[in-house]
């Protein structure tokens, strides 16, 4: 893979972080930017539509069916779902075959640098800035890019109607944080890669997500449409949740908050973090496992990462391994 | 505690073991927990930072409301009251709006199904004739903007409850200082923060604040649902600016009465909009529901070239949108901050073309006088 880092943004980096875009905005929030998308370019009540993680042509096959069933009434959102990628170039096509019809992808986890939503064929490429862009933990934010102009004013004038701005305080904090994120992508991933492989040899972890392993069942997509495999993994004990939760407990190093993408390794139990407000249903259906470990891992020297899960596996399995 | 004293006299920054005098700033997007399965106070800024909870709670406390709310901006503050609202529901609005109301409410929210109707709510008689089943909000302005009218906010919110709706105020032209609509029967008062909150033009922010437990977590949800929080930074300069919204407010309204008198009795003036002249139609409903007229007026000066030739001329009132700066500022409403309205509401609204509004700032007012008397000789 060519590496993704030889290329420093300069002076209007999120442009440049997006190459061709006609314009990347700040909004407030992520979430502000789905409801922009709801209320300005549908102009219908938001449907929503799961696809599986599990089989991305299954995935691609129902959501097929899906849109056939809901004709033009359907704009596409698509997050990154732990465990599973997602065919972009594809369901862009699908979504380009219908009229009317937008594909927005949330790029939070990889950034412009390491997957060029826009290029694949999306619509608008979404991030919450609050993760890598800022990297630095400060801020909260989010962002929306596109290449299309008219979007680009319809966009514009909702954002002004709505008021969901960015402070320009915040606005600086995070170009202050931008300039770095070449250099940290990459010691992000490198230290992911390193933290995977560890974990993955490890006889208490049951299952290791990282699309950069061997045994990632769709690492040959991840290698045609990303540039690197990122800095988030997750993780499965050979034990039960409650042990799990005493495992993160014990860390350290790795600080348990919410959010991800930060200088800091940052660990969460999905099913009562970040996930949580999503019914039980739609979070099986997911793929979300009540044990999983989401890990966002950070800058420190992935020795001393490793050291800080031999202590917490120490004090809540016992010394063997 | 008087108000004077309850806008220095809170908790800047409640458990903070240094006991500073100014509320920290919580610059962080997400908070560490002790525990993987249990949250602390805080743990993610977007649900809740210590910097805007202070904020909120001084807010709230100023508006006697139990909850306040920050927003990134007032209209992000007003898109927020309107998610309450489902497909099917209406607005029962005063015509009298700020323009960015108007267009959020006319060309964002019939793409969900809301309609918007517009009522002259100066006479509340119109509100009970025009009310419906579907009426689940009932929105005004008072003063309103840029016209000055005066809304009896009593009378409204009692024909609200009535009907089973919600009653909001915008109670930006006023502040917390000269008014409260929660005692007076809203069950939502907002503000752009912008304006007298902020008094500095430094914050772009919004607020919200209601005293019903129930609205409040509702409130609260679309607030976290929707991100549309303050950020922390921005926070602390609204906390800065507040602790002087009496001082302020009181000269500048002290120059308003002044301002408002001389044009008044100016030849070149047709109609001055003060609701803190006597002879402004609702003057007593002003006298009885708020603390004077406010900072905020504004006047006509037959021929929109002489409009423009005095806002262009002035050299204490500088030329731009908003209001409530401890400036003088001068604004064309038909051109500025009104332009935003859908052309088929502005045609009956009929902002006249040589309206000029003011909003008067902290300055001498012997030379804020002095100024608008020589542009008035130069028409």
């Amino acid at each position: 893979m060519r590496s993704p880092f030889a290329y420093t943004p300069r002076n209007r980096p999120l442009q440049a972080a997006s190459p061709g875009a006609a314009v990347a905005y700040l909004g407030a929030l992520l979430v502000v930017a789905f409801c922009l998308i709801q209320q300005l370019l549908l102009e219908v009540p938001l449907v929503g539509y799961i696809l599986k993680p599990e089989a991305t042509q299954g995935a691609v096959d129902g959501f097929r069916d899906w849109l056939a069933r809901n004709g033009r009434r359907a704009g596409i959102g698509v997050a990154a779902v732990l465990g599973a990628l997602l065919v972009v170039r594809g369901i862009a096509g699908l979504a380009h075959a219908q009229d009317n019809l937008l594909l927005a992808v949330d790029n939070t986890f990889l950034t412009p640098l390491l997957q060029d939503s826009l290029a694949l064929g999306a619509d608008i490429s979404m991030l919450s800035t609050t993760k890598y862009i800022d990297g630095h933990n400060a801020t909260i934010g989010g962002s929306l890019a596109t290449h299309d102009a008219a979007l680009t004013e319809r966009l514009r004038l909702v954002r002004k109607t709505l008021g969901t701005i960015q402070a320009p305080f915040d606005a600086w904090l995070t170009l202050q944080g931008l300039k770095t994120l070449p250099a940290r992508l990459n010691l992000h991933c490198g230290n992911a890669a390193q933290i995977a492989k560890w974990l993955e040899d490890h006889p208490k972890v049951a299952k290791v997500y990282y699309p950069g392993l061997e045994s990632f069942p769709q690492r040959a997509l991840a290698e045609r449409q990303q540039k690197a495999f990122g800095g988030m993994l997750a993780f499965e004990l050979d034990a039960s949740t409650e042990d799990s939760l005493r495992f993160i407990d014990a860390l350290k190093l790795c600080t348990c908050a919410e959010s991800l993408g930060s200088v800091e390794t940052l660990i969460t139990n999905p099913a009562t973090a970040s996930h949580c407000d999503i019914p039980l249903d739609v979070r099986a259906r997911l793929g979300v496992p009540d044990r999983l470990i989401r890990l966002s891992v950070g800058l420190e020297a992935p020795q001393d990462l490793i050291a800080d899960f031999e202590q917490a596996f120490s004090s809540v399995f016992g010394g063997a391994r | 505690m008087k108000f004077a004293s309850r806008l220095v006299s809170f908790d800047v920054c409640p458990q903070d073991p240094y006991r500073p005098m100014t509320t920290p700033i919580y610059q962080t997007a997400t908070f560490e927990q002790v525990h993987a399965d249990s949250f602390g106070e805080y743990d993610y800024s977007r649900s809740g930072n210590p910097t805007r909870r202070v904020l909120e709670d001084q807010v709230a406390a100023l508006e006697n409301g139990t909850r306040g709310f920050c927003f990134s901006s007032g209209m992000a503050a007003i898109a927020t009251v309107t998610h309450l609202l489902k497909a099917g529901d209406e607005i029962l609005a005063d015509w009298d709006l700020y323009g960015g109301a108007s267009r959020l409410f006319g060309k964002v929210l019939n793409r969900s199904g809301i309609t918007i109707r517009y009522v002259d709510a100066s006479d509340p008689a119109n509100i009970t004739a025009q009310i419906t089943t579907a009426t689940r909000l009932i929105y005004v302005e008072s003063p309103t903007n840029p016209f000055l009218r005066v809304i009896d906010l009593e009378a409204v919110a009692a024909i609200a409850h009535q009907h089973g709706a919600l009653f909001c105020v915008d109670n930006s032209t006023m502040s917390p200082y000269l008014q409260n609509p929660l005692d007076l029967g809203a069950d939502i008062v907002l503000h752009s923060a912008t304006k007298f909150l902020c008094g500095h033009s430094d914050v772009t922010g919004g607020v919200i604040v209601v005293k019903d437990d129930a609205l409040a977590n509702e409130i609260y949800f679309l607030q976290n649902a929707e991100g549309s929080a303050l950020g922390p930074f921005d926070c602390f300069l609204l906390l800065r600016g507040l602790k002087t919204l009496k001082l302020r407010m009181d000269a500048q309204q002290r120059n308003a009465e002044i301002i408002a008198k001389f044009l008044s009795q100016h030849p070149k003036v047709s109609s001055v909009y003060y609701p803190g002249l006597p002879d402004h139609p609702r003057y007593a409903v002003q006298q009885r529901q708020a603390r004077g007229g406010g900072a905020v007026l504004s006047f006509t000066v037959g021929s929109s070239e002489s409009a423009k030739l005095i806002a262009e001329n002035s050299e204490l009132f500088r030329i731009s949108v908003s209001f409530g700066s401890v400036n003088s500022t001068i604004s064309i409403p038909l051109k500025m901050s009104h332009a935003s309205i859908p052309l088929e509401l502005r045609a009956s609204r009929t902002l006249p073309e040589d309206l000029l509004r003011l909003s008067v700032g902290i300055e001498d007012s012997e030379d804020l006088i002095k100024d608008l008397e020589s542009r008035l000789d130069a028409i």
